[in-house]
């Protein structure tokens, strides 16, 4: 069994040999312990940006965990969202190759918390991405590694 | 003796404490004088003069400074509202323009100092990060075709200055539309003053101008911003103009919410994939007892710590924790900005440029107090 992971970006990861797992249920809950603990104050707005291996069925996936944990990292569901891009954003599907145009999806909360979410998925090429999130004291930083993404069996919960 | 004379036009507690020393530097250049506008608040030009005596030139009346034959550059950091007007004057004179960011506090200021600088002839420029490292490394990959066909680029310009964690529990920003004030004290409108830096990068290495702008606004992290009832942080989420989508998050963040000196990156997503160009990549990490950073004392006069001047006189400890590779000089703008007067080429930001800059962050605030995107 391979187990996937690379918490700390490209430059760590040596062959197939990985040193931890990686999935958005550990990335959210880690990040809701710092949370919990005070480590960054209030938290107010994130950066989230990722791009997998797959196509739309993937994207698609993928905007519903990013949705998912700027929910639970804020503390319930957004009163507004505006998107761009994709086949699901305002401007409407797009044919033929601009179906893996990314999705940008502007959030807000009603106590003014905002999320920058873009999922993105590709045939060929890098995936990775990262993730901020700014709290009224701190921040915190991860960066997504290329190998987190190879396998869409190892990022679905 | 320098090939180009250079007047100073501002001083102290303005981005021409850094520019003013960088065209010191450049063995092209001599600076011959700090100059203004006359009758100006006490304060202005009392700092006005501090930079002239720091740098050892006179302080000279802005139009007998432009009269001198023996000037060919004017480095242009006026407040904000009165930069239409000053760049207007200079550019008449027939000077070359190395121009502070953001242009101008309207689309109409902006407009005017294109159309004067235009009609002069004169060679000009505003200052961005297009000639960084990190920011030619995004636009070699995209230009070399690495990226493939261009889908998305994501700029975030963060700075980590200032005391976090002051922000009123209750401020929930409710932005309104540009009342057309920028200089405050205290602090900066953030989307306003960082955003540009984004913005223009997206443009540039994009090559494409903003078609669609939706814009957020917050009061996150300091009670100077909520009490002066500005932002410190903005987002906006662009279409360009052939469909390609694009996003910006600028701000402030708090000193000790950074290894460095702020989240500076651009990523760029395109058919082959994804890449992410930082100001801190490549970068070792360094771990050992050092005292840990700790915010700087808050300083009475510029509590975000927006200046060098203000930030000598308080020696904050310097963040050793995080080293990159390499750092671009500031300096490196201004270089590029005399090699252009030298061959006779044009900037790669040129004030015309900047008129969409100013534009695409108007229409952030606008949709940011409308909830709607705006169209250009």
């Amino acid at each position: 069994m391979v187990i996937r992971g690379c918490l700390y970006g490209q430059s760590n990861c040596w062959g197939t040999k990985y040193l931890g797992r990686w999935s958005w249920e550990l990335l959210g809950s880690v990040v809701k312990g710092v949370i919990d603990r005070g480590g960054i104050g209030r938290p107010a707005a994130l950066r989230l940006t990722v791009h997998v291996r797959g196509g739309e069925a993937e994207a698609r996936q993928l905007q519903v965990e990013a949705e998912g944990l700027a929910a639970a990292w804020f503390g319930g569901k957004p009163d507004s969202a505006y998107a761009i891009g994709g086949s699901g954003g305002s401007s409407g599907p797009v044919p033929g190759e601009n179906s893996e145009r990314p999705t940008v999806t502007a959030l807000k909360w009603p106590k003014g918390e905002s999320a920058i979410l873009s999922v993105s998925a590709g045939a060929q090429g890098s995936t990775g991405g990262n993730v901020m999130l700014m709290g009224s004291r701190g921040s915190l930083y991860h960066e997504i590694g290329p190998s987190d993404f190879d396998d869409p069996e190892s990022w679905s919960e | 003796m320098g090939r180009y004379g250079v007047v100073a036009v501002g001083g102290n507690r303005t981005h021409l404490e850094g520019y003013a020393r960088s065209f010191v530097a450049d063995p092209r250049c001599e600076l011959i004088a700090v100059a203004d506008e006359p009758d100006l608040p006490e304060y202005r030009e009392g700092l006005n003069r501090l930079l002239a005596s720091e740098l050892g030139v006179p302080y000279l009346p802005l139009e007998q400074a432009l009269a001198r034959d023996d000037v060919q550059i004017v480095c242009m950091c006026a407040d904000v509202e009165r930069r239409g007007r000053v760049a207007s004057l200079c550019a008449a004179a027939g000077k070359h323009l190395y121009l502070d960011k953001p242009l101008a506090g309207t689309v109409e200021d902006a407009e005017t100092i294109a159309d004067a600088v235009d009609a002069a002839g004169v060679v000009n420029q505003m200052f961005t990060h297009v000639t960084a490292g990190w920011t030619s490394a995004a636009r070699g990959a995209i230009e070399s075709g690495e990226m493939g066909e261009l889908r998305a680029v994501h700029c975030d310009m963060l700075m980590a200055k200032g005391r976090p964690g002051t922000v009123p529990e209750d401020a929930v920003r409710q932005e309104k539309p540009s009342d057309g004030r920028f200089t405050f004290v205290e602090a900066k409108r953030e989307l306003f003053d960082m955003g540009v830096y984004p913005v223009s990068l997206l443009v540039w290495l994009t090559g494409q101008r903003v078609k669609t702008v939706y814009g957020i606004t917050g009061n996150y992290f300091f009670k100077e911003h909520a009490s002066l009832g500005i932002e410190d942080f903005g987002a906006l989420v662009l279409t360009m103009e052939d469909g390609l989508v694009a996003s910006v998050t600028a701000g402030r963040i708090g000193a000790t919410s950074h290894p460095r000196g702020g989240q500076q990156r651009v990523t760029v997503i395109g058919s082959s994939g994804i890449a992410t160009f930082s100001e801190g990549e490549p970068h070792i990490e360094v771990f050992n007892d050092d005292p840990p950073f700790v915010a700087p004392t808050v300083h009475p006069f510029d509590p975000m710590s927006m200046w060098a001047s203000t930030s000598r006189e308080l020696q904050p400890r310097p963040k050793g924790r995080w080293l990159p590779f390499d750092v671009t000089e500031q300096r490196a703008d201004i270089e590029a900005f005399v090699d252009c007067i030298d061959s006779g080429s044009v900037p790669e930001v040129t004030a015309r440029d900047a008129v969409h800059h100013v534009e695409v962050i108007m229409a952030g605030y606008e949709s940011a107090a409308s909830g709607e995107p705006v169209e250009l």
